[in-house]
């Protein structure tokens, strides 16, 4: 089973998954860059916005980064579904969080949502010069 | 009912990507308009725009309900480099 991804900022892989938090009624797509140095997923503010997470009903947690201290509001249990080549499927996150980038300044707002370690573990990454392959 | 629902993710998920790759198709005519506002893509069509990304996504949710499927992508004046 593989998932085909892009190329984008940074000569940085990317794929999109549709995160589904069903305590939250939360479903939507995000497109997700593979970041095998982060420690856990992380919603950007845009995307968390954008797909009506309200960060005051969740829990704040002190994060740091290489941006430095931040704030964060850790998910409930969460669920990301994958377009593999050939089927539908699904991953539990239990560990993802939105990282509220008013702690690092507005022009924060461009920075990406991540697909991290917690993830990415269970695949393994290729790149070509136009894609991102994951596969499991 | 999981069969259902995960039709309904793909086709999501399709039309993302596909609005995804025509933002990234057309980035050089878009930056010719957009430059320096963040643009809310549907169907391969800028449905709006304003400076403000905030501003966007709820003038989206106002007018539809839900900005869940549409693409939220800013048109940058400079090349940003993404480092993680």
């Amino acid at each position: 089973m593989k998932i085909v991804g892009g190329i984008g900022n940074g000569n940085l892989g990317f794929i999109s998954a549709v995160l589904i938090i069903p305590s939250l009624g939360i479903n939507a797509p995000i497109r997700f860059y593979i970041d095998t140095g982060a420690s856990g997923t992380v919603i950007a503010r845009k995307d968390a916005e954008r797909v009506g997470i309200d960060k005051n009903k969740l829990k704040s947690l002190a994060v740091c980064g290489v941006g430095g201290m931040a704030t964060a509001y850790a998910l409930p249990k969460s669920l990301l579904a994958f377009r593999f080549t050939d089927c539908m499927h699904i991953e539990y996150v239990n560990s993802a969080m939105v990282l509220d980038s008013t702690a690092v300044g507005k022009q924060n707002y461009e920075a990406p949502s991540l697909l991290g370690i917690d993830v990415l573990k269970n695949y393994s990454i290729r790149y070509t010069k136009n894609q991102v392959i994951i596969e499991k | 009912m999981t069969e259902l629902l995960l039709k309904a993710e793909e086709k999501k998920l399709k039309e993302f990507d596909s609005d995804l790759k025509w933002f990234q198709d057309n980035y050089t005519k878009l930056k010719k308009e957009y430059k320096g506002k963040y643009l809310a893509i549907k169907n391969k069509e800028v449905v709006d725009n304003d400076p403000n990304a905030e501003s966007l996504i709820n003038r989206i949710k106002n007018q539809y309900g839900d900005a869940g499927t549409f693409l939220i992508e800013f048109v940058s004046d400079r090349k940003v480099h993404y480092i993680l």
